[in-house]
């Protein structure tokens, strides 16, 4: 497979570029016609073929299952981060009965390495409306809220002009273009916390109350949002529902392999010479992804990689280098794809500070409703800053393994389970690094923090 | 339809939709945990319950987690132990081990558990958790270090108490739970927070650090102060009862009890105490201890002589109605062996011209089962805390509550404001609307007939299903006219179907049947009265026809509604006799005290608003020589030589009250009846209010007429409460001192939040103190405890006097 968006660069400027053709790329879905064009003016979205997906369902009155199956047929996967196949998850919500059906976009993006929703939300919010739009109307929703996460309060103030935009051009509110078919979006923006991107936590945020985490089952297709069926979906996930709906789920699904169908926006930071995000097929070889980025800066030796997002396992970096960048390749190799936010770090960045940073980031934001993720984070982060601290013990490091493990699987949530992951394979994979630094009591790389 | 699992290797049959946790207590095997409690929601946030399910890849949650059909669940397999044991190590990384120092100590759920469950050393070496006290208040002592976020009394102030009051602020490590900014805990039923709390974090701050657990015995025990009869557990230290709390009963208390049941205790040592008999001096000031036979004999010589001079019908009986049955039957036995009818224990009433209600009119357990609860001039929380517990509960499955009242206590399907005296108005037109023919004289009438509220207010009585009940509370019950009132709900009940029952003054229905008999000819059990006694007099009559010789067993002039008519007419009698424990509310008056026991030291039968008769026994001797009622009362009896005092048990005073027929049925009927005949009294009343009218128009020039609708304050309602120092230190306890408008009023009147206000009443008596706005208020209303007003005219005026600085 190619890199079809080779020539995708990532916005390592805040200038966007102005007067550029718009040409959308039939091999591109969440950015059709790049990173950097911005299509938040809904004439140049329509330009691109916006909102015809939603125009010929409304107007051919396509049933909603025909629309659903397509979902299925192209194998979209949820890309928040646990990957539950989307056709699936819209199949739970209870059709035919008379109560109110919500649906929720979860643009709260808060976990570290993560930038990709913002970009969609202050580029392309058409996209994302419309395939909300469609959303609710594949399952009956007459109301939807978008939650935005509390530190982009700019992309909260420029979402809520693109609802209004969409309003006035009739594809929100009642009798969408002369259907029978409402439906509202609102916007609502948190105030930063972490957890408040746990679906369940969300609704609670959103209903006014702290954001902690309900205990499941009941899950929010059954009891969600004011107690009512409810779909919550990632900005991206809708994102990519008006390109497989005018141009078929085979379609989409051929982007990418088998099973992982579609392209997917990653966010490469870290020690890279062009951060950014970069829209590629699922499957990408690492490698290929990593030269989009400029490769390592310096012409340093790559060290590793954690290749979805801060709560997925780190992965060293010549193994990192054999694999491909999709849900199936990257879960054989023991860690996850996650919301693809690449973290890439070269041989200068000392193990233990980078996971004591880790540490210190969920014992900060563990929501405290629950014993074993309130205590234990911020055991871990404790135990690790000793050692970075240089007052590391020998039995320190089966201790964290021990308190990780102790914390996964018995939670509420899955935030217990992310603390405890980098944990778990930060030690795995460079053990020796932290035995010398309790050893030593200093660091095995001078530079420290990669600085 | 029941579902069967597997439990332990168990076979257990359990209704589909029971946790996991329930089949397993069905069972009776235990699984530790610390935030599940079977009256509170389910929060699954202590995780100290994960069970090991098959099937399952991980631990689940027992509380939280619904039996199915053929599940295996394992509660103490390695995979449950290992997660039980991880939790628990977790839980005690940032608790204090200060067990030796801890309130708790000895019965904590988390020390228990740390037993079995948790290591013996610790593996954590970093820094603890501090976390800062937090002011809740004189009740609740606090160590939230020792808190495991289990959010137990959160969830008890949402869903029980009706308040949040506490909450968890903060995330992770740095979430506390703690009260709102500047606020403090001031429900009637914050004490119950202490007993969900499973830690050190929330203790009794009363008890704090006067006894170990282990030290304590005890004793069952029962509440005194309202009608509900909550069933009560004494622990006593020696001779003295440290703390009370709640013993479960799912028929009465459940497991709540409020705090004046639980802190009430604290006056049972108050400085007043009488510990031995007193006999007043020849200077006429002090007192003189005396042995029990002197007392006595001279109790015996001075009663005869005083009825020898004067006739039986100079000597009243009072008594409070905390009394317990056997002795209320003996008071009224003694008196009417001496030839005296005058007994009554309904201080608080004003109006007798009409028979009250004695009831509630249904039972405690069957709330739940109420489908419209109409209230008038009630206020639950204060009158029978629990009753608000339970229609909060059932409010969730659709009970639906209107109220016509004075304060608005909660949102509620209808309601309407309104003061005491515009009451009757407003059911005369709500009656008029609803189709029944009747009374519309009210001056209300027409104003009301056309409005709005009104017209909601039947609709919603009108689409009100299932069983109805009208609750009246003790403003309509303790009302100047309270039987024009009456009327009209019995009118308002039979039409809509509904019973009527009055919620009762604070602690004032327990036992009333047996007095009501003795002073109304057509209640049925009064047939037993011997046919040479004339008609006894109500309190109202006694406290105005000032007899010369006053008996008062257990209350003093604050018990009664016209504490100032009752001082009058204790200062006035020749001779007083009080059997009390306590002095200083008697000492200016009485002769002659006997000292008698009072909450749990004393025993005998108390009879709840539904009509249940308990029975309780002494869980610690009387202090000095003081002893029960029922023993002072035989002796007294014998000396007087009255027939039928030589029984020698409490048993033998219950086989002679049932011989003589005074036990109420269970649950009583509860229609109220019409007197055959007014008092001349009630006339009198009547043209006394006549002439509070022309008053009125006279006055409003300068002063602004009020009605009083304190009734009696919730930590004012008996002898006990009123000297249990740390609940007037709450803020029900405090607010007694000042009066309560509503802004609007305070504004018409251009009286400023805190400023000095003088009540007074049509009597010339006066009450200077410092007026504060309510919004919950009715119009026209004030909230007020004034101590010596007689507000029988319910007017009273209020004058802005200077500002007080503050």
């Amino acid at each position: 497979m190619t890199a079809v968006a080779a020539k995708i660069k990532g916005h390592s400027t805040n200038q966007l570029p102005t007067n550029v053709a718009l040409t959308p790329s039939p091999d591109l879905v969440v950015f059709p016609c790049g990173i950097d064009v911005d299509l938040s003016n809904i004439d140049d979205y329509r330009q691109t073929g916006g909102y015809q997906a939603l125009e010929n369902a409304l107007k051919n009155k396509t049933p909603p299952e025909e629309l659903l199956e397509q979902i299925k047929e192209s194998t979209l996967r949820g890309r928040g981060g646990a990957g539950f196949p989307t056709g699936l998850k819209w199949s739970f919500i209870p059709r035919g009965l008379p109560i109110d059906v919500y649906l929720v976009c979860n643009s709260d993006e808060g976990e570290p390495g993560t930038f990709k929703d913002r970009d969609i939300l202050r580029r392309n919010p058409h996209q994302l409306i419309e395939g909300m739009i469609l959303a609710a109307y594949i399952m009956g929703a007459t109301r939807g809220y978008n939650y935005i996460h509390g530190e982009i309060w700019e992309v909260y103030e420029h979402m809520e002009q693109m609802v209004e935009d969409a309003r006035l051009a009739g594809y929100l509110g009642e009798n969408i273009l002369g259907s029978d078919f409402s439906f509202s979006l609102h916007n609502h923006h948190g105030y930063g916390a972490y957890i408040c991107g746990e679906e369940t936590a969300l609704l609670e945020s959103m209903e006014g109350k702290k954001g902690l985490p309900r205990y499941k089952p009941p899950f929010p297709a059954s009891y969600g949002l004011y107690g009512k069926p409810t779909t919550i979906n990632n900005t991206e996930t809708f994102a990519c529902i008006p390109y497989i709906l005018r141009h078929g789920g085979e379609k989409f699904a051929n982007l990418g392999k088998p099973n992982n169908g579609g392209t997917k926006v990653f966010s490469v930071s870290g020690h890279v010479n062009n951060p950014g995000n970069f829209e590629v097929p699922l499957g990408l070889p690492f490698p290929e992804l990593l030269e989009m980025a400029g490769g390592v800066r310096n012409g340093n030796k790559l060290k590793a990689v954690i290749p979805g997002g801060s709560s997925v396992p780190v992965v060293p970096g010549a193994k990192m280098m054999e694999l491909t960048m999709d849900y199936d390749c990257l879960g054989k190799a023991g860690t996850m794809l996650g919301a693809g936010s690449v973290i890439v770090m070269d041989e200068t960045v000392c193990m233990v500070r980078a996971l004591e940073r880790l540490s210190y980031f969920y014992f900060e934001e563990s929501c405290g409703q629950c014993t074993p993720c309130r205590e234990g984070a911020g055991w871990l982060y404790r135990i690790v800053r000793r050692i970075e601290a240089g007052k590391g013990k020998e039995e320190d490091l089966d201790l964290l393994l021990s308190v990780g493990s102790k914390i996964d699987g018995r939670t509420i949530c899955g935030l217990g389970a992310a603390a405890a992951t980098p944990v778990r394979s930060f030690i795995q994979h460079f053990r020796a690094e932290f035995e010398y630094h309790i050893e030593h009591k200093t660091c095995l790389v001078k530079s420290g923090f990669g600085d | 339809m029941d579902i069967e699992l597997e439990i332990n290797g168990k076979k257990v049959r359990t209704r589909s939709g029971a946790t996991i946790m329930e089949a397993a207590s069905e069972l009776g095997v235990y699984i530790p945990h610390f935030c599940y409690h079977s009256k509170l929601s389910i929060a699954a946030n202590c995780r100290m319950c994960l069970v090991d399910v098959e099937k399952s890849p991980k631990p689940m949650p027992a509380c939280a987690t619904a039996a199915q059909e053929g599940m295996v669940v394992h509660t103490e397999s390695n995979k449950a132990k290992e997660a039980q044991n991880s939790v628990m190590e977790f839980l005690l990384i940032n608790h204090p081990l200060d067990c030796p120092i801890c309130d708790q100590g000895g019965e904590c759920q988390l020390q228990d558990l740390a037993v079995g469950y948790g290591m013996s050393k610790s593996r954590y070496t970093e820094e603890k958790r501090v976390v800062f006290e937090k002011n809740l208040g004189p009740l609740i002592s606090t160590d939230m270090t020792r808190c495991i976020h289990c959010t137990r009394c959160v969830r008890f102030g949402r869903e029980i108490g009706g308040i949040m009051e506490l909450g968890m602020t903060g995330r992770g490590e740095h979430a506390e739970i703690m009260p709102f900014i500047e606020q403090t805990v001031n429900s009637e039923l914050s004490g119950n927070m202490i007993d969900v709390c499973p830690v050190g974090a929330l203790t009794s701050k009363p008890f704090r650090f006067t006894a170990r657990p282990w030290e304590l015995t005890k004793k069952p025990g029962l509440s005194m102060h309202d009608a509900w009869g909550s069933n009560l557990t004494l622990q006593i230290k020696g001779s003295l009862i440290k703390r009370v709390v709640p013993r479960e009963n799912d028929d009465i208390n459940e497991c709540w009890i409020s705090d004046r049941d639980r802190f009430s205790y604290l006056g049972l040592t108050a400085e007043d105490r009488v510990l031995s008999p007193l006999l007043r001096l020849e200077d006429g000031w002090q007192f003189g201890e005396v042995s029990w036979m002197e007392a006595l004999s001279a109790v015996a010589t001075r009663l005869k002589k005083a009825i020898g001079e004067h006739g039986a019908n100079q000597v009243a009986f009072l008594t409070s109605p905390t009394t317990t049955m056997e002795e209320l039957f003996l008071w009224q036995k003694l008196a009417q062996g001496l030839g005296c009818n005058n007994i009554d224990n309904r201080l608080r009433q004003r109006d007798f011209s009409t028979t009250l209600p004695t009831r509630f009119g249904f039972e405690i357990a069957n709330v739940r089962s109420i489908g419209a609860v109409l209230f008038i001039g009630a206020d639950p929380a204060r009158e029978q805390p629990l009753l608000a517990t339970r229609l909060r509960k059932s409010r969730i499955k659709r009970m639906s509550i209107g109220a016509l009242d004075i304060s608005a206590q909660m949102a509620l399907n209808a309601q309407q404001l309104s003061c005491p005296s515009n009451i009757l108005g407003w059911l005369q037109a709500l009656n008029k609307l609803l189709g029944v023919p009747g009374d519309t004289s009210s001056s209300l009438f027409d104003t009301l007939k056309q409005s709005d509220a009104l017209k909601s207010m039947a609709q919603w009585l009108q689409k009100a299903k299932g069983e109805k009940h009208i609750i009246v509370g003790d403003t309509i019950c303790n009302a100047t006219d309270n039987s024009k009132i009456m009327q009209e709900i019995e009118i308002l009940g039979n039409h809509i179907g509904a019973h009527v029952g009055v919620l009762s003054p604070v602690s004032c229905n327990i036992n009333r049947a047996m007095t009501q008999s003795q002073n109304t000819s057509s209640n049925g059990s009064a047939d037993a009265l011997p046919n040479d006694l004339q008609k006894g007099m109500s309190v109202a009559e006694i406290l105005r026809a000032k007899p010369k010789a006053v008996m008062l067993l257990n209350c003093e002039p604050k018990d009664f509604a016209e504490t100032a008519l009752a001082e009058s007419m204790l200062t006035e009698a020749e001779f007083v006799v009080a059997l009390s424990p306590y002095l200083d509310g008697i000492k200016e008056y009485a002769e002659l005290v006997l000292p008698t026991a009072i909450f749990g030291e004393n025993e005998g039968t108390m009879i709840n608003g539904e009509g249940r008769a308990q029975t309780f026994t002494a869980a610690v001797a009387p202090p000095g020589q003081s002893r029960s009622g029922w023993k002072v009362l035989r002796v007294l009896g014998e000396v007087l030589e009255v027939p039928g005092f030589d029984f020698s048990s409490l048993d033998d005073i219950r086989k002679m009250i049932e011989n003589e027929g005074f036990l109420a049925p269970a649950i009583e009927s509860t229609t109220t009846k019409s007197a055959d005949t007014e008092s001349n009294k009630t006339e009198a009343a009547k043209a006394k209010s006549t002439k509070t009218e022309g008053d009125k128009t006279e006055s409003s020039q300068k002063q602004t007429m009020f009605e009083i609708i304190g009734g009696s304050a919730i930590y004012e309602s008996d002898m006990l409460v009123r000297r249990a120092g740390a609940l007037q230190m709450t803020a029900h306890g405090k607010n007694v001192a000042f009066a309560f408008l509503h802004p609007d009023d305070m504004a018409a009147c251009n009286i400023d939040e805190g400023a000095a206000v003088r009540l007074g009443d049509e009597d010339g008596n006066i009450w200077d103190t410092q007026a504060f706005a309510d919004v919950r208020l009715a119009r026209g209303a004030i909230l007020a405890y004034p101590p010596n007003l007689n507000h029988s005219g319910i007017v009273v005026e209020a004058l802005p006097m200077q500002k007080v600085a503050s």
